[in-house]
């Protein structure tokens, strides 16, 4: 659905409720299944990913050397055990194979298995296949204690690795929730009626951005800094169009942010202040690139465009929220810029390090009437 | 050891459960490519047993791909980059990009399609290129989807 270009000139009033209408219960099944996913998350036990965000391979793969190295140990016990008896207790040669199979693939999974991102799944399914095995060697006079041993160490890796997944489903139904509801937004914004212009103060605006955003930003790991500003930066404005601006913008500077590596935190940093006529809102981030012709051209404000890179580590987006915020701007008599720059010079390869991209959104400035400044 | 590529940007994310079962079956060995670019590079180092690829690919760092890429729109669905690069691969009169070099050893039969597209949609263009082995992303596959695509290719249960 998101992939399509919107053509939105000429649509009828009625059909952007109608799509209004579809996205909400979107969005509801969305929120539904987040609910949904908390009590299925805390069933499954202690759970080493929670309150961290979302989780990456390399934290699941840490996470799991000891379950797999005690499995692998008990497994090897097991069959040096069973090995010179199994025909006798009427084991299958299918089945003893496939026991040692299973032991080689963890003892080497890593050897194997080159891809990290491929190795947590690797590990369930092993693990599950696994138990499934055990449970036939039941009453084939075999040691209980080790069997259930056995299925206890697998089922742990199992339930780890579950906690994994369930953690990326949770961080994207975060991401794709938001989508949604600025897409929502922005395809019903004309049928509602118009809301008039009226003064608001920048610090206000970018307070409730960030708190809208924080559920988000905590999920992605990365912090928000608002750089205090002056009191008085006020603008006149369509309050909802310009937070809406304001979301897309600080959303996208969050969802394209690189991960910093062991445990420190990305950031993002918001800034405001007066220059001349305008309120100055900079978002400034740290992560995926922007080349230089998609500014240039104007590209990046294209309805549906979606930069070269920002598909970088699997990143959903529907191209419509710079475009959004390009539009509603200009129509606010103000400006948006962005630059996006390599995070150090001198790089002979700059498109495989960190930018440093700063969105800079201008808005004619109103002087504050309440004398508060 | 069977050698499977994949070329899929999804592979390392959203699919990564899809290459376990592969693994698991014990005969292949799995590459994975993330766009256009780096699967034809990778289909010049070696001979594949199986060839899986998306239809809606990025181009990659290279400038030719990245025109067609951009010619078509920018867009993964609208480019369908994939079928471009599989008329290259498989030296297409049509392809929009002809090969300097071309990947001599590939045949129709060792690749399958793996992507969101119905099957209805892509039937004409799969069946002139020869390409037999199909399979549509859904909600519901099974997580065994890939390896039964490269079990196909490879004539093996």
């Amino acid at each position: 659905m998101f992939d399509e270009q919107v053509q939105i000139e000429n649509v009828a009033t009625n059909n952007l409720v109608d799509i209004g209408v579809v996205l909400h219960e979107h969005a509801t099944t969305l929120v539904a299944l987040l609910q949904a996913l908390k009590p299925i998350a805390e069933s499954l036990g202690p759970n080493p990913f929670a309150n961290s965000g979302e989780p990456s391979s390399e934290d699941v793969e840490r996470v799991l050397i000891e379950p797999v190295s005690r499995l692998v140990q008990a497994l090897d016990s097991f069959i040096k055990l069973i090995g010179p008896t199994w025909r006798d207790k009427g084991i299958e040669q299918k089945t003893w194979d496939s026991l040692v199979e299973r032991y080689s693939q963890l003892l080497y999974h890593r050897q194997r298995v080159k891809l990290v991102a491929f190795r947590p799944p690797f590990l369930r399914q092993t693990a599950r296949r696994l138990i499934v095995l055990l449970e036939t060697l039941s009453g084939h006079d075999l040691p209980d204690e080790e069997i259930i041993q056995l299925t206890r160490y697998a089922e742990k890796i199992e339930r780890i690795v579950c906690l994994y997944d369930l953690g990326l489903v949770k961080s994207r139904i975060i991401s794709m929730d938001l989508q949604v509801q600025t897409l929502r937004d922005y395809l019903t914004a004309s049928a509602r009626p118009k809301e008039p212009r009226r003064e608001v103060r920048i610090r206000a605006l970018l307070s409730e951005v960030m708190r809208n955003l924080e559920p988000y930003s905590t999920e992605k790991r990365v912090n928000l800094r608002l750089v205090p500003g002056p009191v008085n930066a006020v603008v006149v404005v369509v309050e909802s169009d310009i937070r809406r601006a304001l979301m897309n913008i600080v959303h996208n500077a969050i969802k394209y942010s690189f991960q910093m590596r062991g445990n420190n935190i990305a950031w993002i940093e918001i800034r405001h202040f007066i220059d001349g006529s305008y309120g100055v809102v900079e978002i400034e981030s740290w992560g995926v690139p922007i080349r230089p012709d998609e500014i240039e051209t104007g590209l990046i404000f294209q309805m549906g465009y979606r930069g070269t890179m920002s598909g970088d580590r699997g990143r959903l987006g529907t191209g419509i929220g710079l475009h959004d915020a390009k539009q509603t701007v200009t129509a606010h008599d103000g400006e948006l810029i962005v630059e996006s720059k390599p995070s150090r010079e001198s790089d002979s390869d700059p498109y495989n390090r960190p930018f440093i991209t700063t969105v800079t959104m201008k808005l004619p400035f109103s002087q504050d009437v309440t004398g508060d400044g | 050891m069977a050698n499977v590529l994949w070329i899929e940007d999804g592979a390392q994310f959203e699919l990564a459960h899809l290459a376990g079962p592969v693994y698991i079956d014990g005969r292949f060995n799995v590459h994975v490519a993330a766009n256009v670019t780096d699967g034809l590079q990778l289909l010049y180092r070696r001979e594949y047993d199986a060839i899986i690829l998306d239809i809606r690919l990025p181009p990659g760092e290279d400038k030719v791909w990245d025109v067609l890429y951009k010619q078509a729109g920018r867009h993964k669905s609208t480019a369908a980059l994939g079928l471009k690069f599989l008329k290259s691969i498989l030296g297409t009169s049509n392809a929009e990009y002809q090969l300097q070099q071309p990947v001599k050893w590939l045949t129709p039969k060792l690749i399958g399609v793996f992507t969101v597209e119905r099957s209805l949609d892509l039937r004409a263009a799969l069946e002139e290129l020869g390409i037999t082995v199909f399979r549509q992303k859904t909600a519901d596959m099974p997580e065994t989807v890939l390896l039964e695509m490269v079990q196909q290719i490879c004539g093996v249960e």
